[in-house]
């Protein structure tokens, strides 16, 4: 079965932009199951539903729990993620110091991931993509941005290698594109305009980036010019 | 408290005794500035001392740009940052953190008919001061948690800034369109 991993920044994202709908639709054409963490699920809906700030979207994201689209995956994962945050958090040195860089709740979707042999997982975030595909880039981030010599641990880089070798990142943008691609969002085109297609495929790669999907706007005229509109 | 974090803390608590004392409505954006500075150390070492320092001179900056007129509240403030700033300079931590303590406190009081605008703005503060320890490279999910603020709010103030603009060398969009068609097919 095919199995894709969510974290909560995508979620958030498209429900942030009420393009929800886009995954339920998506997930029949997958033909497998969409999961998400535990503590995910807390971030998402637990915790805001308390509130009043985003207790709407906690509400709108639960519908798509209530009809299976997103699954919170149950299985016991504690100790393979208490693990992971603590390869990760020591892969990078600053001023003698281990940078913890990410946070339990986003290496729970890694743990997942690979525990359930996910075809991939959904994140948003850039520090987390940048620590499994180009942790060296993330090095020269952390050197430029905190103006202080980052040294890297290869120990923990090579054994966290190692354990995410095979898995591959996707985000929210990527399946909003693809979404576009298959004609999910035909019913948006703004026909009276000059170049329809590429307008509402711009105007959703933005409204995804400015929802906090972490993308360049370099990278978001590389989609359009690749989907040649 | 580890003695990088306290020296820069005391250089703040320092200039901003100074403001206070001037009482020049002016120096306001000084103090905004001011509550970036320990955004370095609040990154690499992740301690409650830095992000409460960065949030509470934010808030205050704020609360003082609304134009906040209680004299009394503003000297019970002034004092206790001297104080704090006392108790540092003494290494009496414990008396510094319930100083800072007393000033959030303070803040939250100032008036009644600003209560909601005071939450705001100390939600605000953290939200900023999040922002820029994002900037440095630290995980969105991992700041919402040192902040104790949510990934929803976070995110949504984010991605309407530059802060996740970075030159990013990762995998080509190309690949990952190539990988999301093979997922979709």
């Amino acid at each position: 079965m095919k199995i894709l991993v969510f974290d909560a920044g995508p979620i958030i994202s498209l429900a942030t932009n009420s393009m929800l709908w886009v995954l339920k639709i998506l997930k029949k054409r997958f033909d497998g199951e969409f999961y998400i963490p535990e503590s995910i699920k807390y971030e998402l809906i637990d915790r805001p539903i308390e509130g009043k700030k985003f207790k709407f979207e906690a509400l709108h994201t639960l519908t798509y729990l209530r009809n299976r689209t997103l699954k919170v995956y149950k299985k016991h994962v504690r100790e393979d993620t208490n693990k992971l945050a603590e390869l990760i958090n020591s892969i990078f040195r600053a001023r003698g110091q281990y940078l913890a860089i990410v946070q339990l709740g986003e290496v729970e979707t890694i743990a997942v991931a690979l525990q359930i042999k996910a075809d991939a997982v959904v994140i948003d975030e850039r520090t987390m993509r940048l620590v499994i595909e180009s942790p060296l880039v993330l090095q020269k981030i952390l050197q430029k941005k905190m103006r202080t010599n980052i040294e890297i641990n290869y120990k923990s880089l090579t054994q966290f290698n190692r354990l995410v070798k095979s898995l591959k990142v996707i985000r929210s943008v990527d399946i909003a594109t693809r979404a576009f691609e298959l004609g999910l969002f035909k019913n948006y085109i703004p026909h009276d305009m000059t170049a329809p297609k590429k307008e509402l495929l711009t105007a959703i790669l933005w409204a995804l980036k400015l929802g906090g999907c972490s993308i360049s706007q370099e990278e978001i005229d590389d989609i359009v010019s690749i989907e040649s509109l | 408290m580890q003695t990088e974090i306290k020296k820069e803390v005391l250089v703040i608590l320092e200039k901003v005794v100074d403001i206070l004392r001037k009482k020049d409505i002016r120096d306001i954006i000084e103090l905004k500035h001011l509550s970036d500075a320990t955004i370095g150390n609040a990154s690499i070492f992740q301690d409650q001392d830095s992000i409460s320092i960065g949030v509470l001179v934010y808030s205050f900056a704020k609360v003082l740009e609304r134009g906040f007129q209680n004299e009394k509240l503003y000297d019970k403030v002034f004092k206790l940052v001297e104080r704090a700033k006392d108790s540092l300079m003494k290494n009496d931590i414990d008396n510094y953190r319930i100083c800072i303590k007393d000033i959030f406190t303070i803040i939250k009081q100032m008036d009644s008919r600003l209560k909601m605008f005071i939450e705001q703005v100390l939600d605000k503060a953290k939200i900023q001061k999040g922002s820029r320890i994002f900037a440095q490279g630290i995980s969105l999910a991992r700041v919402a948690d040192m902040l104790n603020i949510s990934r929803w709010e976070l995110m949504n103030y984010v991605g309407k800034t530059k802060i996740a603009d970075t030159e990013y060398e990762g995998i080509p969009v190309k690949e990952r369109i190539k990988l999301v068609r093979d997922l979709f097919q």
